[in-house]
């Protein structure tokens, strides 16, 4: 079983144009393609169709993520193995997403659903795939972000959820939070060469806590600080602060349908070979340190609010 | 335009009254007056702003989540969006917070009654 990446987030919102318009100026992001009640979008540094699908809807909250695998067989192989753990597993035939091919989608114990795939049409990096200027045309006030790189869910019992991506769809758990008693109730895991490209938490089923692009370097992240604060893009109470865990420097802020956004560099590189790099352990009362480095404390709201 | 009296109960019991333009988030107009509510997305998202609209009437100056607010008691409202259309009085089980405008000045006010 081999899952190569976070591929996208597809996020349900509830004013489309808004969202569009979001994740292309204060994000970075181009659009790739337009159906009914759809965008997607791509970073500049991705050759696949799409990072997100941004979804017309009534409600705010995440439809679904998209993990590529490495051969078409695999989509099988995961097919049968979230069969056999009870869940629920539907087929969508290529093209149902736009630039994609046949895929599976499964519901995972959180009830957030993935959708494993292998083809995606290739739309060549922003820079052009032939004798490429690295330096990208109609840069707004920002370098560009470089990737889609990572998500955290949250649900009411994330162990459960945590060993299925690592029990069954081998990704590896680079960090994870455990109670006394042993319960896993924090995973951070991944299956590509960074730390993480879904994380699980506490919280409401379903719920949607970030998702996270990757950007160059620390001014680049002070830069769009500056740049969040001065469009009056929602933020939380810290701007500019680091995270205990993967190390991060970070900020977050909101897109117009209040799902949450973050703007993250520096996460280290480990291999998503799973079981094979042993994990970080985090004590239930380590957490304001693992969450907020510098203030050594979380704000409520940090893990309540969710989309 | 028109303005609308807000009267809003908070978690410690305590009233306070501002004025809301018609048009205008209840939650923008509590920071004109002062008080920084409880609102974390401000885009009608989370559902933190969440508060019992006791009596009147609101309408929302941009979506909120359809999910957010089904999830919630009849009567709610969430302020980050939510504007009047008539006067209306809001409780919450949350506290706001006062904005404190400009701390450096009172210090000064105070260090010059104290001589
Ligand atoms: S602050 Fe998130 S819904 Fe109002
Ligand atoms: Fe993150």
């Amino acid at each position: 079983m081999a899952i190569i990446r976070l591929s996208y987030a597809s996020l349900n919102v509830t004013d489309l144009g808004k969202a569009e318009q979001h994740y292309a100026k204060v994000v970075g992001l181009r659009t790739t393609g337009k159906t009914e009640g759809r965008v997607y979008m791509q970073a500049p540094d991705s050759q696949d169709h799409h990072c997100l699908i941004l979804n017309e809807s009534a409600s705010a909250g995440l439809c679904h993520f998209g993990l590529k695998v490495s051969a078409p067989e695999d989509l099988q192989e995961a097919a049968d193995k979230a069969a056999a753990a009870g869940l629920k597993v539907e087929w969508l035939k290529a093209g149902d997403i736009l630039g994609q091919g046949e895929s599976v989608m499964i519901t995972l114990p959180s009830t957030h659903r993935i959708n494993l795939f292998h083809h995606s049409e290739d739309i060549g990096y922003e820079t052009g795939m032939r004798d490429p200027d690295p330096i990208l045309k109609n840069v707004d006030g920002v370098n560009p972000v470089s990737h889609l790189d990572h998500a955290l869910m949250v649900c009411s019992n994330p162990a459960e959820t945590i060993r299925f991506l690592r029990d069954e769809l081998d990704f590896n758990l680079s960090e994870c939070g455990t109670a006394p008693d042993g319960t896993l109730f924090l995973g951070f895991l991944s299956a590509g060469n960074t730390m993480h490209q879904l994380a699980v938490a506490p919280g409401p089923d379903g719920g949607l806590h970030h998702i996270a692009f990757y950007v160059y370097d620390r001014a680049d992240l002070i830069r769009r600080v500056d740049l969040l604060k001065h469009r009056g893009v929602p933020t939380l109470e810290y701007g500019l602060t680091r995270h205990g865990v993967a190390g991060v420097t970070t900020t977050y802020f909101f897109d117009p349908s209040g799902n949450r956004n973050e703007f993250q560099c520096g996460a280290y590189e480990t291999s998503g070979a799973s079981g094979r790099v042993r994990p970080i352990n985090w004590k239930p009362e380590d957490l304001g340190q693992a969450t907020f480095y510098y203030e050594g404390s979380v704000p409520e709201q940090f893990y309540t609010v969710v989309s | 335009m028109k303005h609308w009296r807000i009267s809003l109960t908070g978690g410690e019991g305590e009233t306070v009254a501002f004025d809301c333009p018609e048009g205008v988030s209840i939650h923008a107009a509590a920071r004109t007056a002062g008080f920084r509510l409880r609102v974390a997305c401000g885009s009608g998202g989370c559902g933190i702003c969440a508060a019992e609209l006791v009596n009147g009437q609101v309408d929302y100056v941009s979506p909120i989540s359809a999910a957010k607010i089904e999830g919630c008691p009849a009567r709610a409202v969430f302020l980050c969006r939510a504007t009047p259309t008539e006067d209306c009085c809001i409780k919450t089980d949350w506290q706001w917070a006062v904005v404190d405008k400009a701390p450096l000045s009172r210090r000064m006010a105070i260090n010059q009654q104290g001589k």
